[in-house]
């Protein structure tokens, strides 16, 4: 399973604990910037190493066969869908900057987006399993 | 009007084909064995190519393991 929810929601609370520093006026947005992308290759870094764990550790067997069709199709389905959500999440996001000029809410809603997408798409891949497609 | 379904054989091709199992059946195929269950199920329907290679598996005609009705 993928594991980008729990990175989704680690990097939610990693900001909420950097609400002082995102509040605080005396923080420049370069700083408040280089926090973010720091942040966002942090947790690339550790989401591709344990993929590459995860993958090693997994059967020979298993990677040699390659896609099964209908979970390749049940995916795509799912990631049909949650396209959707965050496509809608970037929009609110870009349409936020007119209302507020906040980054941490800005961030924030679409972070809420992505993880809202990632929980929607493994929701609709578990029920499609299980009635069928 | 009744809505028309794809139907199969493939529990019957099996069971004639020394009681071949789910899993022997899809590591002949290179899918997983929830596939074929899903397939025997009726609660997926295969692709022209896997149908194809089921029917080849059981030397069949295509119309003997997959029906629409």
């Amino acid at each position: 399973m993928d594991i980008t929810i729990i990175h989704g929601i680690d990097f939610w609370l990693l900001l909420f604990q950097a609400f002082k520093v995102f509040n605080n006026p005396d923080v420049e947005n370069t700083t408040l910037i280089s926090l973010f992308i720091s942040v966002v290759i942090l947790i690339s870094i550790i989401q591709v190493t344990l993929i590459i764990i995860l993958s090693i550790s997994n059967k020979k067997k298993e990677a040699e066969k390659g896609g099964d069709e209908r979970e390749k199709l049940i995916e795509a389905k799912a990631t049909k869908i949650s396209y959707f959500i965050l496509s809608a999440g970037a929009w609110v996001t870009a349409f936020g900057i007119l209302l507020t000029s906040s980054a941490f809410i800005l961030i924030n809603v679409l972070i809420l987006f992505l993880v809202l997408a990632e929980i929607v798409g493994f929701s609709l891949q578990l029920i499609y399993y299980k009635r069928g497609i | 009007m009744s809505k028309k379904g794809i139907n199969n054989n493939i529990r019957k091709l099996r069971f004639n084909m020394d009681e071949m199992t789910q899993q022997e059946l899809a590591d002949k195929l290179g899918v997983s064995r929830q596939t074929i269950n899903a397939i025997e199920a009726g609660k997926y329907s295969p692709t022209l190519e896997l149908a194809f290679k089921i029917a080849e598996i059981f030397k069949v005609d295509l119309a003997e393991v997959f029906q629409y009705k």
